[in-house]
């Protein structure tokens, strides 16, 4: 394996559509069972269209991206903002790219984005390169 | 309505909890990691781990399972319009189902924006295994404020 190189993108991860089931299965076994992820009523009554994907499971496949890079290591830092709402049924992909390589380390900058094109997660990990 | 400011700087009591391992390998289905350190005990040992390894961004909702909506509801505000607007992590060491997980959490900062329409509340958690310091997490909570929308 070659040594990674800014620019570098990482392999695409396709998240399939995200179903009620995949929500409430992620409320239990995240611990975040916040109504707007289960009920469309109460996603409504917080000023949404209906019932959202957590913020936090988007995350999760987004570090699925990064930790299954193959030259990353141990991951040092990670942090994603939360930039439009993932409705129940989207599809996501995760992407993203290196930004920079330094003493050891690689810097990567990803992003999940609906099938519509709009990106509804951004996010930079830093992360031990694999020699 | 306006987060009174004395919010700021705020402890939050203590969250001491277990993963069991069951647990993480429910999470690591859910999001679909295949990793065998996340569900398998034997892998995680060869690869030099007590037990299963906690997928990176599983420590934010066990501590929130525990406290649920009480600060915020304290703070006046309701849940339901509350959204998640970003989060970060630090990694210090690996953390592992079985483990006695301290969660150490401060109000960090409370802000505005927009000429008032939103409103921001920053938690900053430190999470220790006896003496050892695993991972910090920093989250950012946003409510749009209704009175000025």
């Amino acid at each position: 394996m070659s040594a990674p190189v800014v620019g570098d993108r990482l392999a695409v991860v396709e998240v399939a559509a995200i179903s009620r089931e995949k929500l409430r299965e992620f409320a239990v076994a995240s611990g975040d069972d916040n109504p707007v992820h289960l009920d469309d009523e109460a996603a409504r009554r917080g000023g949404l269209d209906g019932v959202v994907t957590h913020g936090m499971l988007v995350m999760a496949h987004l570090g699925r991206l990064v930790t299954s890079w193959p030259a990353a290591g141990e991951l040092r830092s990670f942090k994603a903002r939360f930039t439009a709402p993932t409705p129940v049924g989207s599809r996501v992909t995760c992407g993203g790219k290196v930004v920079s390589v330094e003493a050891g380390t690689a810097r990567l900058q990803v992003a999940a984005v609906r099938e519509d094109g709009v990106t509804v997660a951004r996010g930079e990990a830093v992360v031990e390169v694999r020699v | 309505m306006m987060i009174a400011p004395e919010f700021v700087g705020k402890r939050l009591e203590p969250v001491v909890l277990r993963v069991p391992r069951e647990r993480v390998v429910a999470f690591a289905r859910v999001i679909g990691e295949v990793g065998a350190v996340h569900w398998d005990v034997e892998a995680a040992r060869a690869a030099g781990y007590p037990d299963v390894v906690l997928p990176p961004t599983m420590l934010f909702g066990l501590e929130l399972e525990v406290r649920g909506e009480e600060l915020l509801v304290e703070m006046g505000l309701d849940p339901l319009r509350v959204l998640h607007a970003e989060q970060s992590f630090t990694y210090h060491r690996s953390v592992h189902a079985g483990e006695e997980l301290r969660f150490e959490s401060v109000v960090a900062d409370v802000y505005r924006r927009m000429g008032g329409r939103l409103e921001f509340v920053v938690q900053e958690t430190a999470v220790y295994r006896g003496g050892e310091h695993l991972v910090d997490l920093r989250q950012v909570l946003v409510i749009e404020d209704e009175e000025t929308v």
